[in-house]
């Protein structure tokens, strides 16, 4: 009936598309709240997200994971993120594909680069854990661990222990850094002896299989960090060293 | 012959819907966000296009499949298409059986051409893995279509045959990880008899999750491929669907 009336339609057209324009142009300031990392999903229920198919779920959350709280123009802070959630995350993503270097990266070198961070312990846990596997130099992820551990953490009792375990893991072919990565630590403690100790226990092993440059940036890391100038002068090593 | 006869009848019916356009531009259209998205990924970005690329490829075939069959057919019901084509020398089992075999060669051509798709984005790591994927993808399309098929002469609408084709692949993805859960004695409900329930669909229901894994596209097989399970549910799953729509072609009243 109403509609009969073809100016009346139009007219009710015209107010319709203002009210909506008006209701619309309000609320265009308005953004969804992010109320910081979300939940972790269960193991079992995850790929159901993607259809059964655990691959496209996990590079569905990775992209989803890389973009947590930058998304619609806002943008969070590296420092304000829960990262007990997110390495919860990290760990149920490794559940979906144990191979990929997507979330390790994610975890080393983007979340663990917040520099007034409360809380690293989950990401440093979480790159222990993955980088514990001898699978394709996995073991990176642990150097990396034990790096936010001195550096970000600044607790160089779990950068030790964490830097024993990948030296630890040293066999041929891994660079040397990984089996001297103690002493570094022990150095940034101030503990020489110690430094020297696993320098010079390293040395006195078999380091046939190591690159020379290497066996000689040993002996000068003792002859020009560790000890001091008296005390290289005394030792026999450091006369043959090469400058 | 005159199955061969209903069968290009079927492709002109194709033809004329632009399934192959429609298939091809939202091929194209799906490959080109998942290249956007995949790039936007700090590292791996090759292996985040490709995955997801197969994994779009593999939602528009079905759905294309899918929406031609349940609109086909029952456009072909209600145009009385159908009463007329077995008014002919057509019986009911070469009607049946032409369209199953029409539809097993549309899933063929489908999957190929997101094969093709496939190629194009990834053919510096193309192998194996990629192969098998196309393989499974053709498994899928060929049970989908005659899941398609079955629907829409089962329901009277070519909207809820549609659905019912969504909700039952839906269903066929996930019920893997349904199983995994009842296996796993988590209880996927508290009472009893729908564990039960959910056993027995699983008896009947096809199990997709074991079909088109991405992770072969870039890790290889794994051991997870089985190509002997690939072919029997192929086989299996059609002479199913084709001997249940022929029985309700068989009592059906024109």
């Amino acid at each position: 009936m109403l509609f009969r009336n073809e100016n009346i339609a139009r007219g009710l057209f015209l107010c319709a598309l203002l009210l909506n324009m008006a209701v619309l142009f309000s609320v265009q300031g308005k953004k969804t709240s992010w109320a910081n990392v979300p939940p972790v999903p269960s193991e079992q229920s995850a790929p159901f997200a993607a259809l059964g198919d655990p691959q496209f779920a996990y590079r569905n959350f990775g992209i989803m994971i890389q973009n947590f709280g930058d998304t619609g123009g806002r943008t969070t802070s590296l420092n304000d993120y829960d990262t007990e959630k997110l390495g919860a995350w990290f760990r149920f993503m490794n559940v979906l594909d144990p191979h990929s270097n997507f979330i390790p990266f994610l975890a080393a070198y983007y979340f663990g680069g917040a520099e007034n961070a409360t809380n690293m312990a989950p990401i440093t846990d979480y790159l222990e854990y993955i980088g514990s596997t001898t699978e394709n130099e996995k073991w990176r992820w642990l150097a990396q661990a034990v790096f936010i551990a001195r550096y970000k953490e600044k607790d160089l009792d779990k950068a030790l222990l964490l830097a024993n375990k990948l030296a630890s893991m040293y066999e041929d072919g891994m660079p040397a850094w990984t089996k001297q990565m103690p002493a570094f630590v022990t150095m940034a403690a101030g503990d020489k002896k110690a430094a020297f100790g696993i320098m010079a226990g390293i040395l006195a092993g078999d380091t046939s299989t190591m690159d020379p440059a290497e066996v000689n940036f040993m002996k000068l890391y003792i002859c020009e960090e560790i000890l001091d100038e008296s005390q290289a002068r005394d030792y026999p090593l450091c006369l043959t060293a090469k400058h | 012959m005159i199955i061969t006869s209903m069968m290009k009848y079927i492709f002109m019916a194709a033809k004329r819907d632009k399934l192959v356009l429609s298939l091809f531009l939202m091929m194209i259209i799906g490959s080109c966000l998942s290249v956007f998205l995949g790039s936007a990924a700090v590292i791996e970005k090759q292996q985040f296009v490709v995955v997801f690329s197969a994994g779009v490829l593999r939602v528009i075939s079905v759905l294309g499949l899918i929406l031609f069959v349940t609109f086909y057919m029952r456009r072909s019901f209600d145009s009385k298409e159908i009463d007329y084509l077995l008014s002919r020398p057509v019986s009911r089992g070469s009607f049946v059986i032409s369209h199953i075999l029409a539809f097993m060669v549309m899933g063929v051509a489908t999957a190929l051409l997101a094969g093709v798709s496939l190629y194009i984005i990834s053919y510096a790591s193309f192998g194996a893995g990629h192969l098998l994927w196309i393989a499974s993808l053709v498994v899928e399309l060929v049970i989908m279509a005659n899941v398609a098929f079955f629907f829409a002469m089962v329901l009277t609408s070519a909207s809820s045959s549609a659905l019912a084709c969504v909700a039952f692949y839906a269903l066929a993805r996930i019920m893997g990880q349904i199983l995994g859960i009842l296996d796993a004695n988590i209880g996927f409900s508290e009472i009893e008899a729908v564990n039960y329930l959910m056993r027995f669909i699983g008896m009947v229901i096809p199990r997709f999750d074991l079909l088109g894994q991405t992770s072969w596209l870039i890790y290889g097989f794994e051991g997870h491929a089985d190509i002997l399970f690939m072919g029997v549910q192929l086989m299996s799953m059609t002479l199913l669907l084709a001997a249940a729509s022929f029985l309700d072609l068989s009592r059906r009243q024109f």
